[in-house]
């Protein structure tokens, strides 16, 4: 990746947004542990469960994993197979990337797309869940299309960046 | 239908080799599938809505958890203080380590019930440790992915919950079915790891040793200063000491789970508390922003790990959809083979369905597939239930497409085709429990039956 | 021909699943050449908490519906699952006719989905592991395992834990291991699920009914040609007639094979249930109240 000069403010944004997304997830995280702990407690030294820790922890896991994808992105902590464009020459591994990254753009515009669609349909069907508190749906659901959208831009930063770098190569 | 699974398996190498993250890929690859059968609208509405259902799972919680729970293992110092301790007990053994980290896997594994879960967080405490007593990638990737594999065989396991409950079997009974088969490949992980470290030490400690593998010199230092004992050995007491916050953990949680004081999946969050006590207030070694970046790095593993459930789904539906091991699996019926034989081509077909499945798709794919056959054969539904969690156990392993090779392979920052190779371990010694169970139905059934 | 894709979950050697094979048979043979029904058995595609929002999408064309997972997309479901209210499996099938049945098609059908035939299943008992429930009394600091809002209210009001902190899964090793003392489960279920094993005191208390429905896309429902409607809903009529037959035969089945394999039967004393139904009756009301008229003349038709 270029220093942070060369890059135009768009990228930057784009990358700032992506943390955003990943320090969100973070907190959730640790409000996991924290939440999980208080339910373990409360049933074991107070005989009175919570009835709302494991819907939440659910709700909680997904907000982690989806508000974090484009910043695991960001960072390059996506599993990848790398060993076969490694061996590619440079001019032909920027071509891949640029078609796979494309992939990746239309992957999640794919996600944000009809994830809106599904938030929309749970929203007008008034879905809720069978919890004690019900939960209207379309909110956790909510979650996939966020983070499908921060996905999108970063994965269209990459593939800006790759195209930009055409010189550099 | 040989053309379209020929097709199929080329599209998903070409796919995995591409350079896209995995995850995106198998769900790419599988958005396409079912386009071809419903065309694009449906086919999207439905991956996307699947990928959500995948992730509303609870059981799916632990994994950030036992992910910063490792981390902070890790990062609090603990991880190395317990291993220290190991290598003052095992002075005498090279293998030591390997051998320990297969037995802590399986008692992690014999906690959490998932084999994801174990092999994040042993990859994570094991592999740097590994790494300094100079084991090879492949050898590190052997005892991680075979430790991990342990999951759904060693009782609790979420595994054989879903086998009882979708084929009327007494769970109890499952979960003492896998004990033999477990502790068997315990033992076989061990023996067959031993004999590799031990020829990897006698193939690369000369060269080490005269200073030839220049980029290896830490290793070198590692592997000289495991040669002369007699430093360490003195220093077990201080060891143990140093040790015993750390060992406290599994103690914890462990006891906690067997005590009834909390379920297997609310033990992570439990050690995660328990570790970030540790580390604030007893090692002092933890500091906010240092529990700032475990938290970040844990996080994006967890996304890491979403992003190939959701890839998996969405393919794992597809190959329902289009009904093709259905087909298969009609075609090897019709077959008129003796029980024998069918029951190795039923093992080869699970093979090579759980080479490019993962372990919900194929359970929930086979699962009613086979349930007729069972039947239809006699065969002792228990005994079959161990040759069904092995091959579960197998595809989690077997490459293209398995979870835990990821895992390792991300979080040990190992080459994807080494953790391949060091697999091939736990994969051949699966083979050949399998192959022992299926000829002795008794390694199965014994205890069970006895019970 | 059209094909039509019926996903569904669960045992395949259940019942309901045998009734439900026979009930696609039936309809394929004679619908032939204008539809022809597959299935996709064991939660392949879809499992019990995905399937109606799978249906109302139109994803699968037929699934199969566990009614209490529902309740939270169509809430007037509730109101044929009222925790205490039912004393018997009759009750709950003349529950599912006339009026009652009429005002829960058209709430179904206002989310999408055309139901086609109910089976019934028999009732949910209590499992517990210290001892069974004689008393009201004995519900004092008992952490059951509970699933839906109501039921988890009800047991509130009635001095016990409930406890919706552990996954369905995670239930059996819970129970083995004491993190909890009690859960619910039907008879012939529990047997599957070996719920027994775990928790051997089994006190038939009848607390609800969940109905297993066999329900189509309403979209798709209306594309079919009137015939196969007739066709579907008749043969749904007979299988809906078998499962009643088939759910109090399977429940004394199971009762008995539970009992063999070491469960401690006890029935909830009449008197006790009483004091029950007049704590529960609160919560019913305020479910209706929150749920407009229509919920109030349910519970109304419920409870006659
Ligand atoms: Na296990
Ligand atoms: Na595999």
């Amino acid at each position: 990746m270029k220093s942070p000069t060369e890059r135009n403010w768009l990228s930057r944004w784009i990358d700032f947004s992506s943390g955003v997304g990943g320090v969100i997830a973070a907190c959730c995280l640790m409000l996991l542990a924290l939440i999980i702990t208080y339910e373990v407690t409360v049933r074991y030294f107070f005989g009175s469960p919570t009835a709302w820790v494991q819907e939440f922890s659910v709700y909680l896991w997904m907000a982690i994993a989806f508000l974090a994808a484009a910043y695991a992105l960001r960072n390059d902590s996506h599993f990848a197979v790398t060993i076969f464009v490694d061996r590619l020459k440079a001019s032909n591994r920027r071509r891949l990337r640029i078609f796979t990254h494309l992939i990746g753009l239309g992957y999640s515009v794919t996600f944000v797309i009809k994830g809106i669609e599904m938030v929309h349909f749970s929203y007008e069907m008034g879905d809720t869940s069978t919890g004690l508190i019900q939960v209207p749906l379309w909110i956790p659901g909510s979650l996939l299309p966020i983070g499908a959208v921060l996905l999108a831009l970063q994965f269209f930063n990459k593939l800006l960046l790759e195209l930009m770098n055409k010189g550099a190569q | 239908m040989t053309i379209y699974i020929i097709g199929f398996v080329i599209t998903f190498l070409l796919v995995m080799a591409s350079g896209l993250p995995v995850g995106f890929g198998l769900g790419f690859l599988g958005i396409a599938l079912l386009t071809t059968y419903i065309g694009l609208d449906s086919a999207t509405s439905i991956s996307v809505e699947k990928a959500y259902s995948a992730m509303d799972s609870s059981i799916l919680v632990a994994i950030p958890l036992f992910v910063l729970a490792a981390q902070l293992i890790s990062e609090t110092g603990m991880g190395k203080r317990l291993f220290d301790a190991a290598k003052s007990f095992l002075w005498w053994s090279k293998s030591g380590l390997g051998v320990a980290t297969i037995s802590s896997s399986g008692v992690f594994s014999a906690m959490t019930g998932s084999s994801f879960v174990s092999a994040s967080t042993m990859g994570l405490i094991a592999t740097p440790e590994l790494r300094r007593a100079g084991y090879s990638d492949s050898l590190i990737a052997a005892s991680i992915t075979a430790g991990g594999s342990l999951g759904s065989v060693i009782p609790p396991s979420i595994v054989m919950i879903i086998y009882g409950y979708l084929t009327d079997e007494s769970i109890g009974k499952l979960f003492m079915a896998g004990i033999v088969p477990g502790i068997l490949l315990i033992l076989l992980y061990s023996l067959a790891l031993s004999f590799f470290i031990n020829r990897h030490y006698r193939m690369t400690a000369p060269p080490l040793q005269v200073g030839a593998a220049a980029t290896r010199t830490e290793s070198t230092r590692e592997v000289n200063h495991e040669a002369a004992p007699a430093p360490e050995r003195l220093s077990k007491r201080k060891a143990l000491k140093e040790a015993f916050w750390g060992l406290m953990a599994p103690v914890i949680i462990l006891g906690g789970i067997y005590l009834g004081v909390f379920t297997a999946s609310e033990a992570a969050a439990i050690a995660v508390v328990y570790c970030m006590l540790v580390g604030f207030f007893i090692y002092r070694t933890l500091t906010l922003k240092k529990l700032g970046n475990v938290l970040m790095e844990a996080t994006a593993v967890s996304a890491m790990v979403g992003v190939i459930v959701v890839g998996g789904a969405v393919l794992g539906h597809v190959v329902s959809f289009g009904r093709i091991p259905q087909q298969l699996l009609e075609t090897i019926i019709a077959l008129d083979l003796s029980p024998l034989q069918l029951m190795l081509l039923i093992n080869l077909c699970l093979f090579v369905l759980g080479m490019f499945l993962e372990v919900m798709a194929l359970m929930y794919l086979a699962i009613p597939l086979l349930v007729p056959i069972i039947a239809y054969m006699g065969w002792d539904n228990i005994w079959f239930a161990v040759i069904m969690l092995l091959n579960v156990n197998l595809a989690l392993i077997t490459p293209p497409m398995g979870g835990v090779l990821f895992v390792v392979s991300h979080i040990g920052s190992i080459p994807i085709v080494k953790v391949m190779k060091g697999a091939m371990l736990p994969i051949a010694m699966i083979l050949l429990v399998l192959l022992l169970v299926v000829l002795f139905p008794g390694i199965a059934t014994w205890i069970p039956n006895n019970m | 021909e059209i094909e039509i894709k019926l996903a569904s979950w669960g045992p395949p050697s259940h019942f309901v699943a045998q009734a439900r094979a026979d009930w696609i048979e039936e309809v394929n043979e004679a619908a032939a050449g204008k539809i022809r029904i597959i299935e996709y058995p064991g939660g392949q595609l879809y499992d019990d908490k995905d399937m109606h929002n799978a249906v109302a999408r139109g994803h699968v064309d037929i699934g199969v519906l566990l009614s209490p997972r529902v309740m939270g997309m169509v809430p007037m479901l509730q109101g044929v699952y009222l925790p205490f209210a039912f004393d018997s499996l009759e009750h709950v099938a003349e529950v599912y006719q006339g009026e009652s049945l009429a005002i829960i098609e058209d709430a179904l059908e206002q989310r999408r989905m055309k139901l086609i035939y109910t089976s019934f299943v028999d009732g949910v008992q209590i499992y517990s592991s210290n001892g069974n429930i004689e008393t009201v009394e004995d519900f004092e600091n008992l952490r059951v395992l509970s699933t839906s809002p109501m039921g988890t209210n009800i047991f509130s009001r009635l001095g016990a834990s409930p406890d919706s902190s552990i996954p369905q899964i995670e239930q059996y090793m819970a129970l083995r291991l004491g993190v909890a003392d009690a859960s619910l489960n039907s008879i012939v279920n529990g047997y599957f699920q070996q719920t027994h094993e775990v928790a051997p005191h089994l006190t038939r208390i009848n607390l609800s009914f969940p109905t297993i429905m066999v329900a189509m896309n309403l979209n798709k429902w209306e594309s079919l040609p009137e015939d196969v409607q007739e066709i579907m809903l008749s043969a749904g009529e007979r299988m809906q007639a078998r499962s009643l037959q088939e759910a109090m035969a399977w429940e004394a089945k199971f009762l008995a094979e539970s009992a063999e394999d070491g469960a401690i039967v006890t029935e909830f004393p009449a008197s006790e249930m009483e004091r029950v139904r007049e704590i529960s009756h609160g919560v019913w009301q305020e479910w209706a109240d929150a749920n407009g008229p229509e919920a109030q003349r349910l519970l109304e038709l419920s409870l006659q």
